[in-house]
């Protein structure tokens, strides 16, 4: 266990049903449940790794996606690091939708500067034959929407999974700005200036 | 002043294994929660009994923890977290769940949003994270050690959250908390403390108590109201002073009632739906119990903060070994830098300690047994008196006899003062002491200016689990130590025997459920130190000698272990002190005490010739000396004779010559002094004429038989000397009477005492109630014709002569009781109640109901009730009486009745009853006709002749009318 890390707030949000839970699981414990049930409210995990050299505690927040949930999960946002935007790639509609959880995400995260905020879109179920929404057409939205980065995941054959996570870490370390409000920067140095390349597809 | 001694309360020391270092930590029962610093992460541990701290599980905050409490009802921690600028209140529920080393999930959710309804699904087996949001950022934070409920302080009030518990079946309870109230006020609290119906904070210089009073009690569960508001006094001044100078308020401590002066304005807002309820908003009140503001300690200023209170604790002790947490009594502890003020604050509010630090302190914690108090440098254990104050709420036998126990305002004390360097925080688990410690000087300046972390496998830092010494153990050393100043400081002697005393006491009201075993053993260690207490006031000359009684008495010990514990001392002078004489004293002379061996009644017998000879013939009454070997007994009463002879020595000697079966010894001694005298001894000490109660003494028994009279004189005296109650002096005379075979319903010689006490007694209310014994046992006996089964020890006359309630009986009366067909035998009881009723004092109307017993047309039966309708003034009906069945006394008793204002009764009933029974011939024909004559006679003085005319009869003869109504207008003639 790292003795003193950084702590960072990523939090999952998406359609009901688009895999949230799975790919936390999928990324955390590497199992996956077939018959996982909705999660109600929020929940969250932590989880600690080493990225480019930094020890962080990515506090992973899985939320429920039923718009009748939706009370119980806002008030979470705030303070959130980075945001996982999912859809699954077998439900056009799930797609659609990340506009509005956007929106939802940036209103209730009382988020000061939306356009610097790092987002990463996640188009997971790429397992399954039926896809109804294609990477060109994710890939698109991701570039009109604020040029997100966007990862094709499948938490049930575990493809991207960790990949997607990682950069999302990136992401926010990248952050210049936001690298001061971190909790512990005592034993952490960050190389604030160094670029990643992203994994995107 | 402190008491510093040098006692060892803590048996081990160990380094409770923690990875980072710590930032706080916070204890429950037998939990430690370590807040790592910096990582956002709590490390929870179990603080066993034996010591040591085994780790739980280890969890993650959402923020940094700048504020923790731990509440042990609903085993949540409470945070105060900050994050991206802002501040959360949230409480970690379900905790244990987080096992170590497994990636765990954990639950968020707003505080009401209990997943029930259209949510539920199973509650799952994981931690739970409940924020509850805040209008005004959060600055301190408290939980209630009995309910579990949440209190948080604010920039200018205090919100209450109360715990709720929703039970799904088949599934561990859920909690939730709902925001009952909140309490606006003119402080801005910077610690807060919760218990049941109190809340306390503090601010930098000063401090308010709050008690929230309801019916049904528990305001934070069930009564609710919207914004009631409770108190608005006007505020005191500018607060904060001016712009440019600080002004601090003048010192100020309010208790009770006087609290409302503080200046200090509260009002009570609701919050919850329940509030809405009027019945209930009708039965809280919100009262200030106590206020105190300080000055800042200019002596030891560098700063304010400096100078700021600190260590706000309010503690419970509940009511004995009840399983239900009923309070039994608070307490409330505050800190200044430099003293630390413990008060009551349940049933009376009081300050119970000061205590003077030799050192800036940091923190202190209160538990019901110790104070600690950690310095820079110095780890420092004094004692409390919570305990003295929780025994006196609890038992209202306290400080009496029966039972007695250190007073709460004994000097302070500090058992120990150790050296341990860099302290920074301390909490307190049960019988540990979790203290942080960092070593501050390894922070140099250049390690600050560098930014370098200081090097983690060189850690300055130390977090120790103290291990409290049991207490049975603790006092056991105290009791020891006391011995070296026993001799010289016989104040320390008494002062640690004390402590460890309340040591015991408080560890005999500690609440929690500890074997059955070890209460028994803490049981016996504290009759152990009634003992210790027993010996220390009987042995020095103190002034609360006193208390040796309720000591040795709560010490269970028989009378006899004491005693011959006493004789193996070796230092005589202490051996029978005035305590020690003063219980025995008690014990002897108290009823219930077993009675002794002959060779211990022997040596109480040489106490009292050691220590007070004087006492010898008291003790020697006493039923518990019964075996006390009679010869011995006679030489110290002779002895004892010869130098100060009294009544009581003599009468004590009479009555074991008594018991010597020397009866002429005995008359001798009674021959010594007069009745009166004697009386007088008997006064002074009861038991020589009766014991356990009502048990007739053989003196008493013998006086019965030789000398009633002195006897019963010297029961009168008892009673007119409130020794001895009426009804048991009743019981007395039945039972020493009882031998005489077929045993009278009330003997002679009780009627005897009650005629003596008659004679004596000028209370009105024992006077009437000896009239109502006389009476009836008069009554009874002449209607049944008994006599009494000895000579009445007073006749008539004697009660006539000297008592005011008899009086002489009236000449009528002795026609009815001269027929002889009454014997006369026993005309005394006849007389005595005829005598009572032509007195001033009976009750006649008690009497009337008793007459029954009587039939109705002989003597006595006809005297007394013509006696009571005389009594009640109802002449004519006796007069009716008379007439029917002893005429005879018709004109005694008119010459005797029918005079002044009752004189007309002559010629308005008596003469023209006369003339009417005349005109038969019954068998008292010719007396009625005498009777007439006579009456005629007196009428003719006394009416004019036509009022007289009138009332002649118009049938009567002429010859036996008119010398009467001549020798009337003659009369006139001669005016």
């Amino acid at each position: 266990m790292a003795g003193k890390s950084t702590l960072l707030k990523v939090i999952l949000l998406g359609d009901g049903g688009v895999g949230k839970s799975s790919l936390m699981n999928r990324y955390v414990s590497n199992k996956f449940d077939i018959h996982l049930f909705h999660t109600i409210g929020v929940e969250f995990l932590n989880k600690d790794l080493e990225v480019d050299g930094h020890y962080v505690t990515m506090q992973i927040w899985d939320t429920a996606g039923q718009e009748r949930f939706r009370s119980l999960r806002t008030p979470f946002y705030r303070g959130s690091d980075c945001c996982l935007l999912t859809f699954s790639v077998d439900d056009h509609q799930s797609f659609y939708n990340l506009g509005n959880w956007k929106k939802e995400f940036i209103y209730y995260a009382d988020v000061k500067e939306p356009e610097n905020f790092p987002f990463v879109i996640l188009g997971n179920k790429i397992d399954v034959s039926d896809r109804q929404v294609s990477t060109e057409e994710a890939q698109a939205w991701c570039k009109d929407n604020g040029n997100h980065p966007y990862f094709e995941t499948s938490a049930k054959d575990a493809t991207n999974v960790a990949g997607a996570f990682e950069e999302a870490v990136r992401r926010v370390l990248a952050a210049e700005d936001r690298s001061e409000s971190f909790m512990q920067t005592d034993t952490v140095k960050l190389n604030q200036g160094r670029k990643h390349r992203s994994t995107c597809c | 002043m402190v008491r510093v001694y040098n006692c060892h309360p803590f048996s081990s020391q160990q380094i409770v294994g923690v990875a980072q270092e710590p930032a706080a930590v916070c204890c429950g029962r037998d939990t430690l929660f370590v807040l790592c610093a910096g990582a956002g992460r709590v490390q929870a541990f179990s603080v066993s009994r034996q010591g040591g701290c085994e780790p739980l599980c280890t969890f993650s905050t959402l923020g940094t923890v700048q504020g923790l409490a731990y509440s042990q009802t609903g085993d949540y921690l409470a945070t105060i977290e900050e994050r991206s600028g802002i501040l959360y209140l949230r409480a970690y529920l379900n905790w244990r769940r987080c096992e170590a080393g497994r990636d765990c999930r954990v639950g968020v959710r707003m505080v009401g949003h209990i997943l029930d309804g259209p949510f539920q699904g199973a509650p799952k087996d994981q931690m739970e994270i409940v924020e509850m949001p805040l209008a005004d950022p959060p600055t301190c934070l408290s939980c209630c050690p009995v309910k579990g409920d949440l209190i948080v302080g604010c920039w200018n009030k205090v919100v209450l959250f109360h715990l709720k518990k929703q039970i799904l079946d088949g599934h561990p309870p859920l909690l939730d908390f709902e925001r009952v109230l909140i309490l606006h006020f003119s402080l801005n609290p910077l610690s807060v403390s919760l218990c049941d119906g109190c809340v306390a904070v503090t601010t930098d210089l000063e401090v308010l108590e709050i008690l929230f009073k309801c019916q049904s009690f528990s305001p934070f569960l069930s009564t609710p109201h919207l914004e009631s508001k409770i108190e608005d006094s006007p505020s005191v001044g500018p607060r904060d002073g001016s712009e440019e100078f600080v002004l601090f308020q003048s010192p100020l401590e309010l208790l009770d009632e006087d609290t409302c002066a503080s200046g200090v304005s509260t009002l009570l807002e609701w919050t919850s739906v329940q509030g809405l309820r009027t019945d209930l908003r009708n039965c809280l009140h919100v009262r200030q119990i106590l206020y105190r503001r300080f000055a800042p300690d200019l002596s030891h200023i560098y700063s304010i903060e400096e100078t700021a209170l600190h260590s706000l604790q309010l503690l419970p002790m509940h009511t004995t070994g009840s399983e239900e947490k009923e309070i039994l009594s608070l307490f409330c502890f505050f800190s200044m830098p430099h003293v630390g003020y413990l008060y009551s604050v349940g049933k009376m509010v009081q300050l119970l300690s000061t205590y003077q630090y030799p050192e800036k302190a940091k923190q202190a914690v209160l538990s019901s047994q110790f104070l600690h108090v950690i310095t820079r440098n110095d780890l420092q254990c004094y004692t409390v008196r919570c305990s003295a104050v929780a025994a006196r709420d609890e038992d209202p036998e306290m400080d009496t006899n029966n039972k007695a126990c250190p007073a709460f305002f004994m000097q302070v004390c500090a058992l120990r003062m150790q050296l341990f360097i860099g302290l920074q925080a301390a909490c307190h688990s049960r019988n540990h002491l979790i203290l942080l410690t960092r070593a501050e000087a390894e922070v140099s300046v250049e390690e600050r200016g560098s930014k370098k972390a200081p090097v983690t496998n060189q850690p300055g830092w130390n977090l120790y689990c103290l291990q409290i010494i049991p207490t049975i153990q603790l006092c056991r050393e105290m009791v020891e130590y006391s011995k070296s100043y026993e001799a010289c400081s016989p104040q320390s002697y008494v002062h640690l025997l004390s402590e460890a005393h309340l040591l015991l006491k408080a560890a005999l009201l500690e609440p929690s459920p500890c074997d059955p075993d070890k209460r028994e053993d803490v049981l016996s260690a504290f009759k152990e130190s009634c003992l210790q207490m027993g010996d220390c006031y009987s042995r020095l000359d103190m002034d609360d000698f006193h208390l040796a009684l309720p000591y040795y008495q709560m010490s269970g010990l028989p009378l006899s272990d004491i005693i011959s514990t006493r004789f193996s001392w070796e230092n005589k002078s202490q051996k029978f002190g005035k305590g020690f004489i003063y219980y025995l004293k008690h014990c002897i002379c108290h009823e219930g005490q077993d009675l002794l061996s002959e060779e211990m009644a022997n040596q109480v017998l040489h106490v009292f010739k050691v220590a007070e000879p004087t006492y010898i013939p008291h003790a020697l009454c006493s039923p518990c000396m019964g075996n006390i070997c009679l010869r011995t007994a006679w030489d110290h009463l002779e002895r004892l004779s010869m130098v100060s002879p009294s009544p009581l020595v003599m009468l004590t000697k009479a009555s074991f010559a008594l018991r010597l079966q020397d009866l002429q010894q005995y008359n001798t001694q009674m021959e010594r002094y007069t009745e009166m005298k004697l009386v007088l001894g008997f006064v002074d000490e009861p038991m020589l004429l009766l014991c356990g109660g009502i048990v007739a003494t053989e003196l008493a028994r013998h006086l019965e038989k030789t000398q009633p009279g002195l006897l019963i004189t010297a029961f009168v005296a008892l009673l007119d000397s409130k020794k001895l109650q009426l009804e048991e002096a009743d019981l007395f005379f039945r039972e020493i009477c009882k031998e005489e075979g077929e045993e009278p319903v009330e003997p002679q010689l009780l009627v005897d005492f009650w005629e003596a006490m008659l004679v004596a007694g000028n209370e009105e209310e024992l006077v009437q109630r000896l009239l109502g014994k006389l009476v009836s046992v008069y009554v009874r006996r002449t209607a049944a014709r008994l006599e009494p089964e000895r000579k009445p020890l007073r006749t008539l006359e004697d009660l006539i002569s000297s008592c005011s309630h008899f009086g002489t009986i009236f000449s009528w009366v002795n026609f009815i009781n001269a027929p002889s067909d009454h014997p006369p035998s026993f005309p005394e009881d006849l007389q005595k109640l005829q005598s009572l009723l032509c007195g001033p004092s009976v009750d006649v109307k008690s009497v009337l109901p008793l007459l029954r017993q009587f039939p109705e047309d002989n003597g006595p039966g006809l005297s007394t009730s013509a006696l009571c309708q005389t009594r009640l003034g109802l002449y004519d009906s006796a007069v009716d009486l008379l007439l029917d069945h002893c005429p005879q006394a018709v004109l005694a008793f008119a010459r005797c009745h029918m005079q002044h204002q009752n004189q007309p009764l002559w010629w308005k009933k008596l003469l023209p009853e006369l003339c009417r029974r005349t005109r038969g011939d019954g068998k008292h024909h010719s007396v009625l006709v005498a009777s007439l004559k006579e009456t005629l006679a007196i009428v003719a003085t006394e009416l004019q002749p036509l009022d007289f005319l009138a009332l002649l009869p118009d049938d009567g003869r002429a010859m036996f009318f008119l010398p009467h109504l001549l020798e009337c207008s003659r009369k006139v003639s001669v005016i």
